[in-house]
Protein backbone atom coordinates (compact mmCIF):
# COMPACT_ATOMS: atom_id res chain seq x y z
CA UNK A 1 0.00 0.00 0.00
CA UNK A 2 2.91 2.35 0.78
CA UNK A 3 4.33 1.65 -2.67
CA UNK A 4 0.97 2.45 -4.23
CA UNK A 5 0.83 5.80 -2.44
CA UNK A 6 4.37 6.55 -3.48
CA UNK A 7 3.57 5.91 -7.14
CA UNK A 8 0.44 7.99 -6.85
CA UNK A 9 2.40 10.89 -5.36
CA UNK A 10 5.16 10.51 -7.95
CA UNK A 11 2.65 10.81 -10.79
CA UNK A 12 1.42 14.11 -9.39
CA UNK A 13 4.70 15.62 -8.28
CA UNK A 14 6.54 14.81 -11.48
CA UNK A 15 4.02 16.93 -13.34
CA UNK A 16 5.33 20.13 -11.82
CA UNK A 17 8.91 19.68 -12.92
CA UNK A 18 8.51 19.84 -16.64
CA UNK A 19 9.73 22.28 -19.27
CA UNK A 20 7.71 24.21 -21.79
CA UNK A 21 8.05 23.63 -25.53
CA UNK A 22 6.17 24.80 -28.58
CA UNK A 23 5.51 22.17 -31.25
CA UNK A 24 2.28 20.26 -31.96
CA UNK A 25 2.71 16.59 -30.92
CA UNK A 26 1.11 13.52 -32.49
CA UNK A 27 1.60 10.96 -29.74
CA UNK A 28 0.50 11.02 -26.14
CA UNK A 29 1.46 8.66 -23.37
CA UNK A 30 -0.41 8.97 -20.12
CA UNK A 31 0.18 7.26 -16.81
CA UNK A 32 -2.38 7.65 -14.10
CA UNK A 33 -3.17 6.27 -10.70
CA UNK A 34 -6.52 6.50 -9.07
CA UNK A 35 -8.96 5.09 -6.65
CA UNK A 36 -11.69 2.68 -7.63
CA UNK A 37 -14.97 2.30 -5.78
CA UNK A 38 -16.72 -0.74 -7.13
CA UNK A 39 -19.72 -3.01 -6.70
CA UNK A 40 -19.90 -6.53 -8.06
CA UNK A 41 -22.52 -9.22 -8.39
CA UNK A 42 -21.46 -12.52 -9.92
CA UNK A 43 -23.81 -15.32 -8.97
CA UNK A 44 -21.66 -17.83 -10.81
CA UNK A 45 -18.91 -17.10 -8.33
CA UNK A 46 -20.79 -16.68 -5.05
CA UNK A 47 -24.34 -16.27 -3.68
CA UNK A 48 -23.75 -12.62 -2.88
CA UNK A 49 -26.14 -9.94 -4.13
CA UNK A 50 -23.49 -7.20 -4.04
CA UNK A 51 -19.84 -7.22 -3.14
CA UNK A 52 -18.19 -3.86 -2.44
CA UNK A 53 -14.59 -3.25 -3.29
CA UNK A 54 -12.12 -0.42 -3.21
CA UNK A 55 -8.56 -0.22 -4.41
CA UNK A 56 -6.00 1.56 -6.48
CA UNK A 57 -6.24 1.38 -10.24
CA UNK A 58 -3.25 1.96 -12.53
CA UNK A 59 -3.66 3.06 -16.11
CA UNK A 60 -1.40 3.53 -19.07
CA UNK A 61 -2.90 5.18 -22.13
CA UNK A 62 -1.42 5.81 -25.53
CA UNK A 63 -3.07 8.08 -28.10
CA UNK A 64 -1.96 8.65 -31.67
CA UNK A 65 -3.35 11.61 -33.62
CA UNK A 66 -3.33 10.96 -37.34
CA UNK A 67 -2.78 13.57 -40.05
CA UNK A 68 -6.56 13.99 -40.32
CA UNK A 69 -6.82 14.35 -36.57
CA UNK A 70 -8.35 10.89 -36.14
CA UNK A 71 -7.50 9.13 -32.87
CA UNK A 72 -6.05 5.71 -32.23
CA UNK A 73 -6.18 4.94 -28.50
CA UNK A 74 -4.75 2.06 -26.50
CA UNK A 75 -5.53 1.77 -22.79
CA UNK A 76 -4.14 -0.65 -20.25
CA UNK A 77 -5.43 -0.83 -16.70
CA UNK A 78 -4.92 -2.95 -13.63
CA UNK A 79 -6.83 -3.13 -10.41
CA UNK A 80 -6.09 -5.13 -7.27
CA UNK A 81 -8.68 -5.26 -4.53
CA UNK A 82 -10.72 -7.37 -2.12
CA UNK A 83 -14.38 -8.20 -2.55
CA UNK A 84 -16.25 -7.57 0.67
CA UNK A 85 -19.71 -8.25 1.95
CA UNK A 86 -20.78 -7.75 5.55
CA UNK A 87 -23.65 -10.19 5.36
CA UNK A 88 -21.60 -13.20 4.20
CA UNK A 89 -18.18 -12.10 5.37
CA UNK A 90 -16.74 -15.63 5.14
CA UNK A 91 -17.13 -15.32 1.35
CA UNK A 92 -14.91 -12.21 1.12
CA UNK A 93 -12.14 -12.79 -1.36
CA UNK A 94 -9.35 -11.32 -3.48
CA UNK A 95 -10.15 -9.64 -6.78
CA UNK A 96 -7.73 -8.73 -9.55
CA UNK A 97 -8.71 -7.21 -12.85
CA UNK A 98 -6.71 -6.15 -15.88
CA UNK A 99 -7.83 -4.71 -19.19
CA UNK A 100 -6.62 -3.72 -22.62
CA UNK A 101 -8.76 -1.51 -24.83
CA UNK A 102 -8.27 -0.31 -28.39
CA UNK A 103 -10.28 2.36 -30.15
CA UNK A 104 -10.17 4.06 -33.48
CA UNK A 105 -12.08 7.33 -33.56
CA UNK A 106 -12.66 9.47 -36.62
CA UNK A 107 -13.11 13.22 -36.34
CA UNK A 108 -16.69 14.06 -37.25
CA UNK A 109 -17.09 17.62 -35.93
CA UNK A 110 -14.72 20.47 -35.14
CA UNK A 111 -16.05 23.95 -34.48
CA UNK A 112 -15.84 26.62 -31.81
CA UNK A 113 -13.23 24.73 -29.76
CA UNK A 114 -15.59 21.76 -29.66
CA UNK A 115 -14.50 18.49 -31.29
CA UNK A 116 -16.30 15.20 -31.69
CA UNK A 117 -14.71 11.90 -32.67
CA UNK A 118 -16.67 8.69 -33.26
CA UNK A 119 -15.63 5.12 -33.95
CA UNK A 120 -15.26 1.62 -32.60
CA UNK A 121 -13.74 0.16 -29.49
CA UNK A 122 -12.53 -3.29 -28.49
CA UNK A 123 -12.30 -3.99 -24.77
CA UNK A 124 -10.55 -7.07 -23.38
CA UNK A 125 -10.53 -7.77 -19.68
CA UNK A 126 -9.51 -10.59 -17.42
CA UNK A 127 -10.64 -10.88 -13.80
CA UNK A 128 -9.31 -13.39 -11.29
CA UNK A 129 -11.00 -14.09 -7.99
CA UNK A 130 -9.57 -15.86 -4.99
CA UNK A 131 -6.01 -16.30 -6.24
CA UNK A 132 -7.18 -17.38 -9.68
CA UNK A 133 -9.49 -20.22 -8.61
CA UNK A 134 -12.18 -18.53 -10.68
CA UNK A 135 -11.49 -16.46 -13.77
CA UNK A 136 -13.63 -14.47 -16.18
CA UNK A 137 -12.52 -13.28 -19.57
CA UNK A 138 -14.55 -10.60 -21.32
CA UNK A 139 -14.11 -9.46 -24.90
CA UNK A 140 -16.42 -6.61 -25.87
CA UNK A 141 -16.92 -4.70 -29.07
CA UNK A 142 -18.72 -1.40 -29.12
CA UNK A 143 -19.18 2.05 -30.54
CA UNK A 144 -17.39 4.96 -28.96
CA UNK A 145 -17.45 8.72 -29.12
CA UNK A 146 -15.09 11.33 -27.74
CA UNK A 147 -16.23 14.87 -27.09
CA UNK A 148 -13.52 17.47 -26.45
CA UNK A 149 -13.87 21.07 -25.44
CA UNK A 150 -10.97 23.51 -25.22
CA UNK A 151 -11.79 25.81 -22.32
CA UNK A 152 -8.84 28.10 -22.95
CA UNK A 153 -5.26 27.81 -24.08
CA UNK A 154 -4.24 25.83 -21.00
CA UNK A 155 -7.32 23.87 -20.01
CA UNK A 156 -9.60 21.37 -21.70
CA UNK A 157 -12.39 18.95 -20.98
CA UNK A 158 -12.80 15.66 -22.75
CA UNK A 159 -15.37 12.96 -22.41
CA UNK A 160 -15.52 9.52 -23.96
CA UNK A 161 -18.62 7.36 -24.10
CA UNK A 162 -18.44 3.69 -25.10
CA UNK A 163 -21.48 1.50 -25.66
CA UNK A 164 -20.57 -2.15 -26.21
CA UNK A 165 -22.96 -4.14 -28.39
CA UNK A 166 -21.41 -7.60 -28.14
CA UNK A 167 -19.72 -9.59 -25.39
CA UNK A 168 -17.79 -12.85 -25.48
CA UNK A 169 -17.66 -14.12 -21.91
CA UNK A 170 -15.56 -17.09 -20.88
CA UNK A 171 -15.66 -18.32 -17.29
CA UNK A 172 -14.83 -21.56 -15.50
CA UNK A 173 -18.39 -22.65 -16.31
CA UNK A 174 -18.80 -21.76 -19.99
CA UNK A 175 -17.93 -19.57 -22.93
CA UNK A 176 -20.74 -17.69 -24.67
CA UNK A 177 -21.55 -14.70 -26.87
CA UNK A 178 -24.08 -12.16 -25.66
CA UNK A 179 -25.67 -9.26 -27.50
CA UNK A 180 -27.76 -6.31 -26.37
CA UNK A 181 -30.72 -8.59 -25.55
CA UNK A 182 -28.87 -9.89 -22.49
CA UNK A 183 -25.95 -7.58 -22.11
CA UNK A 184 -25.99 -3.86 -21.49
CA UNK A 185 -22.95 -1.86 -20.67
CA UNK A 186 -21.69 1.70 -20.66
CA UNK A 187 -18.25 3.18 -20.08
CA UNK A 188 -17.97 6.90 -19.61
CA UNK A 189 -14.87 8.97 -18.95
CA UNK A 190 -14.73 12.64 -18.07
CA UNK A 191 -11.30 14.25 -18.17
CA UNK A 192 -10.05 17.62 -17.12
CA UNK A 193 -6.64 18.46 -18.55
CA UNK A 194 -4.24 21.26 -17.78
CA UNK A 195 -1.45 21.99 -20.20
CA UNK A 196 1.86 22.48 -18.44
CA UNK A 197 3.92 22.63 -21.60
CA UNK A 198 3.92 21.33 -25.14
CA UNK A 199 5.27 18.07 -23.75
CA UNK A 200 3.31 17.62 -20.56
CA UNK A 201 -0.26 17.87 -19.31
CA UNK A 202 -1.73 16.85 -16.01
CA UNK A 203 -5.12 15.23 -16.01
CA UNK A 204 -7.88 14.43 -13.57
CA UNK A 205 -10.29 11.81 -14.79
CA UNK A 206 -13.54 10.34 -13.58
CA UNK A 207 -14.58 6.95 -15.00
CA UNK A 208 -18.00 5.39 -14.75
CA UNK A 209 -18.09 1.76 -15.83
CA UNK A 210 -21.24 -0.32 -15.70
CA UNK A 211 -22.02 -3.78 -17.06
CA UNK A 212 -25.14 -5.88 -16.69
CA UNK A 213 -25.59 -9.44 -17.91
CA UNK A 214 -29.17 -10.66 -17.63
CA UNK A 215 -28.83 -14.42 -17.25
CA UNK A 216 -29.91 -16.73 -14.38
CA UNK A 217 -26.45 -16.50 -12.78
CA UNK A 218 -26.59 -12.74 -12.99
CA UNK A 219 -23.52 -10.58 -13.40
CA UNK A 220 -23.38 -6.86 -12.72
CA UNK A 221 -20.47 -4.56 -12.07
CA UNK A 222 -20.36 -0.86 -11.32
CA UNK A 223 -17.16 1.14 -10.97
CA UNK A 224 -16.47 4.75 -10.10
CA UNK A 225 -12.86 5.74 -10.58
CA UNK A 226 -11.05 8.98 -9.87
CA UNK A 227 -7.61 9.17 -11.42
CA UNK A 228 -4.80 11.68 -11.52
CA UNK A 229 -2.21 11.36 -14.20
CA UNK A 230 0.51 12.87 -16.23
CA UNK A 231 0.37 13.02 -20.00
CA UNK A 232 3.56 13.08 -22.07
CA UNK A 233 3.27 14.32 -25.67
CA UNK A 234 5.89 13.54 -28.27
CA UNK B 1 -20.19 30.50 -26.67
CA UNK B 2 -20.74 31.28 -23.01
CA UNK B 3 -23.95 29.23 -23.03
CA UNK B 4 -22.24 26.21 -24.60
CA UNK B 5 -19.54 26.32 -21.94
CA UNK B 6 -22.10 26.52 -19.15
CA UNK B 7 -24.14 23.69 -20.68
CA UNK B 8 -21.08 21.45 -20.92
CA UNK B 9 -20.22 22.06 -17.25
CA UNK B 10 -23.79 21.52 -16.06
CA UNK B 11 -24.23 18.33 -18.10
CA UNK B 12 -20.98 16.77 -16.95
CA UNK B 13 -21.35 17.51 -13.27
CA UNK B 14 -25.02 16.57 -13.02
CA UNK B 15 -24.31 13.32 -14.90
CA UNK B 16 -21.47 12.49 -12.52
CA UNK B 17 -23.61 13.22 -9.47
CA UNK B 18 -26.52 11.12 -10.78
CA UNK B 19 -24.31 8.15 -11.55
CA UNK B 20 -22.64 8.28 -8.14
CA UNK B 21 -25.95 8.19 -6.33
CA UNK B 22 -27.71 5.27 -8.01
CA UNK B 23 -25.59 2.23 -7.12
CA UNK B 24 -28.44 0.24 -5.52
CA UNK B 25 -30.66 0.63 -8.55
CA UNK B 26 -27.89 -0.29 -10.99
CA UNK B 27 -26.83 -3.38 -9.02
CA UNK B 28 -30.39 -4.74 -8.78
CA UNK B 29 -31.90 -7.33 -6.46
CA UNK B 30 -30.69 -10.55 -8.09
CA UNK B 31 -28.82 -12.71 -5.59
CA UNK B 32 -30.74 -11.63 -2.50
CA UNK B 33 -32.57 -14.97 -2.60
CA UNK B 34 -29.21 -16.76 -2.96
CA UNK B 35 -27.97 -14.97 0.16
CA UNK B 36 -31.09 -15.96 2.07
CA UNK B 37 -30.70 -19.58 0.96
CA UNK B 38 -27.06 -19.59 2.00
CA UNK B 39 -27.78 -18.19 5.45
CA UNK B 40 -31.13 -19.53 6.51
CA UNK B 41 -32.47 -22.29 4.25
CA UNK B 42 -34.16 -25.20 6.02
CA UNK B 43 -34.53 -28.24 3.81
CA UNK B 44 -38.24 -29.03 3.44
CA UNK B 45 -37.85 -32.65 2.38
CA UNK B 46 -37.03 -35.13 5.13
CA UNK B 47 -33.69 -36.40 3.81
CA UNK B 48 -31.66 -39.37 4.95
CA UNK B 49 -28.24 -40.35 3.69
CA UNK B 50 -28.77 -42.30 0.44
CA UNK B 51 -26.47 -45.24 1.19
CA UNK B 52 -25.74 -47.98 3.71
CA UNK B 53 -22.68 -48.24 6.01
CA UNK B 54 -19.87 -45.65 6.37
CA UNK B 55 -19.17 -43.26 3.49
CA UNK B 56 -16.68 -40.42 3.32
CA UNK B 57 -17.48 -36.85 2.24
CA UNK B 58 -14.84 -36.05 -0.38
CA UNK B 59 -16.44 -32.67 -1.16
CA UNK B 60 -19.13 -30.77 0.73
CA UNK B 61 -19.64 -27.45 2.47
CA UNK B 62 -20.44 -23.84 1.82
CA UNK B 63 -17.31 -22.24 0.40
CA UNK B 64 -14.89 -22.75 -2.46
CA UNK B 65 -12.16 -23.76 0.00
CA UNK B 66 -14.28 -26.63 1.32
CA UNK B 67 -16.24 -27.62 -1.74
CA UNK B 68 -15.11 -27.47 -5.36
CA UNK B 69 -18.77 -27.45 -6.46
CA UNK B 70 -19.36 -24.04 -4.87
CA UNK B 71 -18.20 -22.19 -8.00
CA UNK B 72 -19.08 -21.78 -10.89
CA UNK B 73 -22.31 -23.78 -11.28
CA UNK B 74 -25.01 -22.17 -9.20
CA UNK B 75 -27.35 -25.19 -9.28
CA UNK B 76 -24.86 -27.51 -7.55
CA UNK B 77 -23.34 -24.99 -5.14
CA UNK B 78 -23.79 -27.24 -2.07
CA UNK B 79 -23.29 -30.61 -3.79
CA UNK B 80 -21.65 -33.58 -2.11
CA UNK B 81 -19.16 -36.03 -3.60
CA UNK B 82 -19.23 -39.18 -1.52
CA UNK B 83 -17.04 -42.29 -1.59
CA UNK B 84 -16.31 -45.23 0.66
CA UNK B 85 -13.02 -45.19 2.54
CA UNK B 86 -11.55 -48.12 4.45
CA UNK B 87 -8.26 -47.75 6.34
CA UNK B 88 -7.79 -44.25 4.86
CA UNK B 89 -8.06 -45.46 1.29
CA UNK B 90 -10.92 -45.45 -1.19
CA UNK B 91 -9.69 -48.52 -3.05
CA UNK B 92 -7.73 -51.69 -3.14
CA UNK B 93 -5.27 -52.66 -5.88
CA UNK B 94 -3.76 -50.13 -8.25
CA UNK B 95 -7.00 -48.23 -8.89
CA UNK B 96 -7.03 -48.81 -12.64
CA UNK B 97 -10.37 -50.67 -12.52
CA UNK B 98 -13.68 -49.41 -11.16
CA UNK B 99 -13.98 -52.62 -9.21
CA UNK B 100 -10.90 -51.57 -7.21
CA UNK B 101 -12.98 -48.85 -5.52
CA UNK B 102 -14.97 -49.80 -2.43
CA UNK B 103 -18.06 -47.81 -3.41
CA UNK B 104 -18.37 -49.14 -6.97
CA UNK B 105 -21.56 -51.18 -7.28
CA UNK B 106 -22.79 -50.33 -3.77
CA UNK B 107 -26.48 -49.80 -3.15
CA UNK B 108 -27.86 -46.26 -3.42
CA UNK B 109 -31.24 -45.22 -2.00
CA UNK B 110 -33.71 -42.41 -2.52
CA UNK B 111 -32.81 -39.74 0.06
CA UNK B 112 -36.41 -38.59 0.36
CA UNK B 113 -39.95 -39.26 -0.83
CA UNK B 114 -40.83 -38.10 -4.34
CA UNK B 115 -41.34 -38.89 -7.98
CA UNK B 116 -38.73 -39.74 -10.60
CA UNK B 117 -38.93 -37.09 -13.31
CA UNK B 118 -35.73 -37.72 -15.32
CA UNK B 119 -33.15 -40.44 -15.64
CA UNK B 120 -30.42 -41.98 -17.80
CA UNK B 121 -29.20 -45.53 -17.39
CA UNK B 122 -27.22 -46.56 -20.50
CA UNK B 123 -23.95 -44.64 -20.29
CA UNK B 124 -20.74 -46.64 -20.02
CA UNK B 125 -18.74 -46.36 -16.84
CA UNK B 126 -15.46 -44.53 -17.30
CA UNK B 127 -12.01 -45.97 -16.93
CA UNK B 128 -10.78 -44.42 -13.65
CA UNK B 129 -9.01 -41.15 -14.33
CA UNK B 130 -10.80 -40.49 -17.64
CA UNK B 131 -13.85 -38.19 -17.58
CA UNK B 132 -16.77 -38.30 -19.99
CA UNK B 133 -16.98 -34.65 -21.02
CA UNK B 134 -19.94 -35.12 -23.38
CA UNK B 135 -22.45 -36.82 -21.08
CA UNK B 136 -21.48 -35.04 -17.90
CA UNK B 137 -24.29 -36.28 -15.64
CA UNK B 138 -23.63 -39.89 -16.60
CA UNK B 139 -26.34 -42.27 -15.42
CA UNK B 140 -28.58 -40.26 -13.13
CA UNK B 141 -31.97 -39.75 -11.60
CA UNK B 142 -33.84 -36.57 -10.68
CA UNK B 143 -36.41 -36.83 -7.89
CA UNK B 144 -39.15 -34.22 -7.62
CA UNK B 145 -39.95 -33.98 -3.93
CA UNK B 146 -43.18 -32.13 -4.82
CA UNK B 147 -42.33 -29.18 -2.58
CA UNK B 148 -40.03 -27.11 -4.80
CA UNK B 149 -36.97 -29.26 -4.08
CA UNK B 150 -35.33 -31.56 -6.63
CA UNK B 151 -32.69 -34.19 -5.83
CA UNK B 152 -29.99 -34.95 -8.40
CA UNK B 153 -28.07 -38.24 -7.95
CA UNK B 154 -25.31 -38.69 -10.55
CA UNK B 155 -22.72 -41.15 -11.90
CA UNK B 156 -24.63 -44.42 -11.34
CA UNK B 157 -23.22 -47.67 -12.66
CA UNK B 158 -24.44 -48.48 -16.16
CA UNK B 159 -27.84 -50.25 -16.23
CA UNK B 160 -28.02 -50.31 -12.44
CA UNK B 161 -30.93 -47.90 -11.98
CA UNK B 162 -34.05 -49.85 -11.06
CA UNK B 163 -36.63 -47.04 -11.10
CA UNK B 164 -38.24 -45.35 -14.08
CA UNK B 165 -39.57 -41.90 -14.93
CA UNK B 166 -43.00 -41.53 -13.33
CA UNK B 167 -42.28 -43.93 -10.45
CA UNK B 168 -42.95 -42.80 -6.93
CA UNK B 169 -40.10 -43.51 -4.52
CA UNK B 170 -39.95 -43.45 -0.76
CA UNK B 171 -37.06 -42.50 1.50
CA UNK B 172 -34.60 -45.40 1.82
CA UNK B 173 -35.85 -47.27 -1.24
CA UNK B 174 -33.06 -48.65 -3.42
CA UNK B 175 -32.76 -46.79 -6.74
CA UNK B 176 -29.50 -48.09 -8.20
CA UNK B 177 -25.80 -48.75 -7.67
CA UNK B 178 -22.86 -46.38 -7.36
CA UNK B 179 -20.75 -46.09 -10.50
CA UNK B 180 -18.32 -43.99 -12.47
CA UNK B 181 -20.26 -42.62 -15.44
CA UNK B 182 -20.27 -39.04 -16.75
CA UNK B 183 -17.91 -36.27 -15.64
CA UNK B 184 -16.22 -38.42 -13.00
CA UNK B 185 -12.66 -39.58 -12.53
CA UNK B 186 -13.48 -42.38 -10.11
CA UNK B 187 -16.49 -44.16 -8.63
CA UNK B 188 -18.49 -41.90 -6.33
CA UNK B 189 -21.94 -40.54 -5.69
CA UNK B 190 -22.65 -36.91 -6.55
CA UNK B 191 -25.73 -35.63 -4.77
CA UNK B 192 -27.28 -32.20 -4.69
CA UNK B 193 -30.61 -30.47 -4.16
CA UNK B 194 -31.87 -27.54 -6.23
CA UNK B 195 -34.92 -25.33 -6.66
CA UNK B 196 -36.02 -26.36 -10.17
CA UNK B 197 -35.46 -29.44 -12.35
CA UNK B 198 -33.36 -27.32 -14.76
CA UNK B 199 -29.59 -27.02 -14.58
CA UNK B 200 -29.90 -23.59 -16.20
CA UNK B 201 -32.38 -22.01 -13.81
CA UNK B 202 -32.07 -24.09 -10.64
CA UNK B 203 -30.43 -22.60 -7.59
CA UNK B 204 -28.53 -25.00 -5.36
CA UNK B 205 -29.87 -25.39 -1.82
CA UNK B 206 -28.14 -26.73 1.29
CA UNK B 207 -29.16 -30.28 2.24
CA UNK B 208 -29.87 -31.04 5.88
CA UNK B 209 -30.03 -34.77 6.50
CA UNK B 210 -31.67 -36.25 9.57
CA UNK B 211 -30.60 -38.96 11.98
CA UNK B 212 -27.10 -39.92 10.96
CA UNK B 213 -23.67 -40.36 12.50
CA UNK B 214 -20.83 -37.92 11.80
CA UNK B 215 -17.48 -39.52 12.71
CA UNK B 216 -19.48 -41.86 14.99
CA UNK B 217 -21.30 -39.00 16.74
CA UNK B 218 -25.06 -38.91 16.33
CA UNK B 219 -26.38 -35.93 14.32
CA UNK B 220 -30.11 -35.26 14.49
CA UNK B 221 -30.07 -32.79 11.61
CA UNK B 222 -26.99 -31.57 9.79
CA UNK B 223 -25.09 -30.73 6.63
CA UNK B 224 -22.16 -33.11 5.92
CA UNK B 225 -18.82 -31.42 5.32
CA UNK B 226 -15.61 -32.37 3.54
CA UNK B 227 -13.55 -34.87 5.52
CA UNK B 228 -16.39 -36.32 7.56
CA UNK B 229 -17.28 -40.00 7.67
CA UNK B 230 -21.04 -40.38 7.80
CA UNK B 231 -23.44 -43.25 8.31
CA UNK B 232 -27.19 -43.26 8.47
CA UNK B 233 -28.83 -44.33 11.71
Amino acid sequence: MKLNRLLFSAAILSAVSVQSQTTQKKNQLEFSVGNNWGYLKNLEFAPVATYDYEGLVYKLNYTRNSKNDNLFEVNLDYLSSNLKTDRLSNLNTDYYKGGMHFSYLKKVYDKNRFTIHAGLQSRTSLAAYHDGDYITFHQEFGIAGRFSYQINEKQYLSSKLTLPFMLLRVTNAEGKFYTLDNYQSVFWDLEYGYKLSNHFDVKATYNFNYSRLQIPSAYRELQHQLNLGINYKF
Amino acid sequence: MKYIKTAVYVFMFTSSFSLLSCADMLMGDEGKNDEEIYLNYKTKTVLELPFEDDWYIAAGGKSLEENHHFTPNRHQRYALDIVQVINNSGRTGDGTKNEDYYCFGKRLNAPGDGKIIAMENAIEDNVPGVKNTKQTLGNYIVIDHLNGEYSFMLHFKKNSIIVAVGDTVVRGQQVGLAGNSGYSTGPHLHYHLQTTPSLATGVGIPMQFVNYYTNDVFTERGEPLTGQTVRKN
